[in-house]
C-alpha cells in the first residue's frame, strides 16, 4: 500500500490586512487630533516687597479702559487699533516711557487684552497695571 | 516579412510600500498627539497679534470663565484657593510656568483678583493665553 506523505505547511500569520488596519488607525488619529498651538502674552509680575518707583508725569502715558471697553490715551478717546501708533509716537519722544494701564473692574477681559496687545506691538517694555476707573 | 508584435509594458503604480508609509504616518501621529481631557471650565479666549507660543506641558493652567468659575489644571477650585494651590505646586516644581486662560467676556475684576493671588504666590511671570488674530 502506498501511503502519501502528509505535507506539513509552515505556520504563518497573514499580513495582508496589516496595511488596512494601519490606514484605519491613521484615519482615526487624523480625524480626532486637532493641531493645537497655544499662544499668549507674557506679563512680568512685580515681586512682593519690591520697592515702589515714583514716576514723573512726563515719563508716563495713561491708558484707560472703561467698563464699556472705550479706550482713552491721556484722556483722549481713540479706537483700539490706534493705541499702537499712539504709544509708538510717545515712545519716540520719551524712550523710557512707562505705560500706565488703568482698567475698569467691569471692563471685559478681551478689551484689556486688546489694549495690552497694542502696547506690546508698539514696543513698550514698562507697564503699570491698575484696577480702577478714570473718574 | 515576419513582423513581431510589439509588447506593451503595462503601466502600474507600485503600492508595495503603502503599508510602510501608513505605519510611519501612524507612528508620527501617535507620538505627536496629546490626548486632551475634557475641560472643567470651557472658555473662549480673546484674540491677540503679539502672542508667543506656549508649551502646555510645562505650564500650570488656570482657567477662568465669565461667571468667575476657576479651574486649576482642569479641576474646578474656588477662586480664593488659587494662590494656596499655586504655592504648593510651585514648591514641588519651581520651573513650572503659569498660563491664564480667561474667557474674553470675563469682567476684568475677576481676572485681576486671580493675578493678585499669583503675585502673592510669588509668581514672577504669567502668560495670558490668547487666540491668534490676524493683523488688522
Amino acid at each position: 500500500m502506498k501511503i502519501a506523505r502528509r505535507r506539513s505547511s509552515a505556520p504563518s500569520i497573514s499580513l495582508v490586512s496589516t496595511s488596512d488596519v494601519a490606514f484605519l488607525l491613521l484615519i482615526f488619529f487624523l480625524s480626532t487630533s486637532a493641531l493645537s498651538v497655544e499662544r499668549g502674552l507674557l506679563l512680568d509680575l512685580p515681586r512682593p516687597g519690591e520697592p515702589l518707583t515714583v514716576l514723573s508725569p512726563d515719563r508716563l502715558a495713561t491708558l484707560d479702559v472703561g467698563a464699556d471697553a472705550v479706550v482713552r490715551l491721556d484722556g483722549v478717546e481713540l479706537p483700539v487699533s490706534r493705541v499702537r501708533s499712539g504709544i509708538a509716537e510717545r515712545l519716540q519722544r520719551t524712550p523710557g516711557l512707562v505705560v500706565r494701564l488703568r482698567i475698569d473692574p467691569g471692563a471685559p477681559y478681551a478689551a484689556f487684552v486688546a489694549v495690552l496687545d497694542q502696547v506690546k506691538l508698539a514696543g513698550a517694555r514698562q507697564l503699570s497695571l491698575e484696577t480702577g476707573s478714570a473718574t | 516579412m515576419n513582423l513581431r508584435r510589439r509588447v506593451h509594458a503595462q503601466s502600474s503604480i507600485p503600492t508595495a510600500s503603502m503599508a510602510d508609509i501608513a505605519m510611519l504616518l501612524l507612528i508620527f501621529f501617535m507620538s505627536t498627539s496629546i490626548i486632551r481631557s475634557r475641560e472643567a471650565v470651557s472658555v473662549r479666549l480673546p484674540g491677540a497679534i503679539a502672542g508667543e507660543k506656549i508649551r502646555p506641558e510645562e505650564m500650570i493652567r488656570i482657567t477662568v470663565d465669565p461667571a468667575g468659575a476657576v479651574a486649576f489644571n482642569d479641576a474646578r477650585v474656588p477662586i480664593r484657593r488659587v494662590g494656596a494651590l499655586l504655592a504648593e505646586k510651585l514648591a514641588a516644581q519651581p520651573a513650572l510656568g503659569i498660563s491664564l486662560h480667561a474667557d474674553a467676556r470675563t469682567p476684568y475684576a475677576i481676572v485681576a483678583s486671580v493675578i493678585e493671588q499669583l503675585e502673592e504666590a510669588q509668581v514672577a511671570r504669567v502668560t495670558l493665553a490668547t487666540m491668534r488674530r490676524a493683523s488688522p
